[in-house]
């Protein structure tokens, strides 16, 4: 009786109901059976509480500066400084690609977003170049990634919210795991260019192609700096960091690019308070699930459930991220560690594994999901973008995918790699 | 039934353009509330007591708000994987009629819960603002009833399609590409 409300928010999960419902849906319909009418109000109560957050505002602002970034031109200047470095070696519109993702990432905070705003202007260059629909779509989801590992990341504030960890903690420990996979990824372009026949790079650039490149990136690459150092390095909260990042790219894009007008102001304005009331909502619904999981008992549930196969802290986060893979590849990244971080989390800190650990490696995981069929919103994206099947983009995307488990491993076994950087500034 | 689902239609559309501007107008004002709260606080070093107040309340506001284009565009994500093979048959009209049946009697609930609480709420006053805690309650029942209007509108359609299969346009299920990752 008491995990009856699990039983219905499988059954509503799988016939496919909006996820925001289920998570109320499911509890409200297991207290109306248990006759507990009075937990119904604070379903309700916790909806609200969970959305009523000074912290949780950073997400509507780092999707405002994202959009506002788009469209002032940021990508088209970015790309243009990161071809000056890297266009010249082989593959190198693949690794213009990867070094763009990784500029870019310090400023956006969503895969999905960055695999629009980049394909939008790498995959048609690169397939104008001689290069395959599927290589350009699959380096380019690849790298996407690093949108969401390397701060600031929306998910990552949806875990620090939603599991009540630090979310400057979380930004400096995803650092050095995102810096390993986007230099990583460069390797294994190289690589794979030693096997493939791409078309020829382009000549190297001179100092001054590279100077006036730099000169109009500069402005737009100080947006990470800005948030980033000032997150981490303690002197803003993100929220406050997430709000000057959004003032800054209006300002940039309005009277430094001048490519937003102040015409197009209501309608940047409504598109992102649209996809920032759907994570809100979402949140909401979480938080009020979250507390009949807490109510019901269900992490000490599983926790024994799970003891019972394994002490070990090892091979149980290896089962874990095992699991949370498959999780991935079936649901979006936001529902799902909104639903299994409270879950999940309690059972792997029991063990000893450090919460920040577990977390970032979490997180990493599920945003991998973006790019494994069937549900790969990213996949979904540059699919779209590039006009190339899903499959054919998967089959591309395999060594690049291979090369992000077994760093995903290494995070794992290492947990220094991740734990360093937030140790060595005190937040661990 | 046809004259009922145009008005619903009708109302719910105006009722989505309003709220779009609102909540785009919300989000501006959160903006220029935190960057003012940043701005006396790391400049001028004096801070304000009723910013963040302000600001999460305008962000309760704005999610509320968008609540029901987000149903009525089935923008709110869904894991429809098992139930996209049914697609176009029955089985998937009732499935999608039953799951928005549930929906509409849980809005009706939340509409009852959400009332009784701000309503609980008169006597109070914010901390900071010093405001009656029923204005930033207030938006859930108004909230809830308005997606309560849209999941009318389309429980109607669904059972409307069952009825005379193709008759009315409705996204039967969320998308599973709702929540930006």
């Amino acid at each position: 009786m008491a995990m009856l409300y699990l039983y219905f928010f499988f059954v509503l999960l799988v016939v496919g109901a909006p996820i925001v419902f289920v998570m109320l849906l499911a509890p409200a319909m297991a207290l109306v059976i248990e006759g507990n009418f009075r937990f119904l109000n604070l379903l309700v109560q916790r909806l609200f509480a969970g959305m009523d957050s000074f912290p949780l505002m950073a997400l509507p602002f780092f999707i405002l500066a994202g959009d506002l970034m788009t469209a002032g031109g940021v990508t088209q200047r970015i790309v243009r400084f990161a071809e000056t470095f890297v266009a010249h070696r082989r593959a190198g519109l693949g690794q213009v690609s990867v070094t763009s993702s990784i500029m870019l990432a310090g400023g956006s905070g969503s895969a999905v977003a960055d695999a629009s705003a980049l394909g939008g202007v790498m995959i048609p260059g690169m397939h104008q170049a001689g290069y395959s629909k599927s290589f350009s779509a699959a380096i380019t989801a690849a790298s996407a990634v690093l949108a969401s590992i390397i701060p600031p990341s929306g998910l990552m504030i949806l875990y620090a919210f939603i599991m009540n960890v630090s979310v400057a903690a979380m930004f400096a420990a995803s650092i050095v795991p995102g810096l390993i996979i986007g230099f990583g990824l460069m390797f294994v372009v190289a690589i794979v260019a030693r096997f493939r026949s791409f078309p020829h790079p382009s000549p190297r650039a001179s100092w001054r192609e590279c100077w006036e490149a730099g000169k109009d990136a500069l402005l737009p690459m100080l947006t990470p700096i800005i948030l980033i150092g000032g997150i981490v390095g303690g002197v803003f909260t993100p929220t406050e960091g997430a709000a000057v990042a959004a003032f800054y790219a209006l300002l940039l894009g309005l009277f430094v690019t001048r490519e937003i007008r102040f015409s197009d102001l209501p309608d940047l304005f409504r598109a992102a308070a649209l996809r920032s009331a759907v994570v809100l909502l979402l949140v909401g619904a979480a938080v009020a699930f979250a507390s009949v999981v807490s109510l019901k008992g269900t992490p000490q549930m599983i926790s024994g459930f799970v003891l019972g196969l394994t002490e070990d802290p090892l091979t149980l986060f290896f089962c874990v991220v095992a699991f949370l893979f498959v999780i991935g590849t079936i649901m979006d990244a936001g529902p799902a560690i909104l639903i299994l971080g409270p879950i999940l989390a309690p059972v792997l800190t029991g063990v000893g594994v450090d919460p920040i650990h577990f977390a970032v490696v979490m997180c990493i995981v599920l945003i991998l999901g973006l790019i494994t069929p069937p549900l790969g919103l990213v996949l979904f994206v540059v699919s779209g973008i590039s006009g190339e099947r899903i499959e054919r983009i998967s089959w591309d995307l395999i060594p690049y995918f291979l090369f992000e488990v077994a760093v995903v491993a290494a995070l794992v076994y290492f947990p220094e790699l991740v734990l360093w950087l937030p140790r060595m500034l005190g937040y661990v | 039934m046809d004259a009922f689902i145009q008005a619903l239609k009708r109302v719910n559309t105006v009722v989505a353009c309003f709220c779009g501007y609102a909540a785009g107008a919300l989000l501006a004002g959160m903006l220029a509330v935190v960057v003012v709260h940043v701005f006396f606080r790391y400049v001028l070093h004096s801070g304000f007591a009723w910013t963040e107040e302000l600001s999460r309340t305008m962000m309760v506001w704005m999610g509320f708000l968008y609540f029901p284009t987000a149903h009525r565009k089935a923008l709110n994500v869904s894991l429809d994987l098992f139930v996209a093979p049914f697609e176009k048959t029955v089985v998937h009209r009732w499935i999608g009629l039953i799951i928005e049946l549930a929906i509409f009697l849980l809005l009706c609930g939340a509409i009852y819960y959400s009332y009784n609480l701000a309503a609980g709420a008169a006597r109070s006053e914010t901390l900071a603002l010093r405001i009656p805690l029923i204005y930033v309650y207030a938006i859930m029942p108004i909230g809830f009833a308005l997606v309560a209007l849209c999941s009318l509108e389309r429980l109607l359609r669904i059972a409307g399609n069952l009825i005379d299969p193709g008759r009315y346009e409705v996204h039967v299920f969320g998308s599973s590409t709702g929540a930006d990752a």
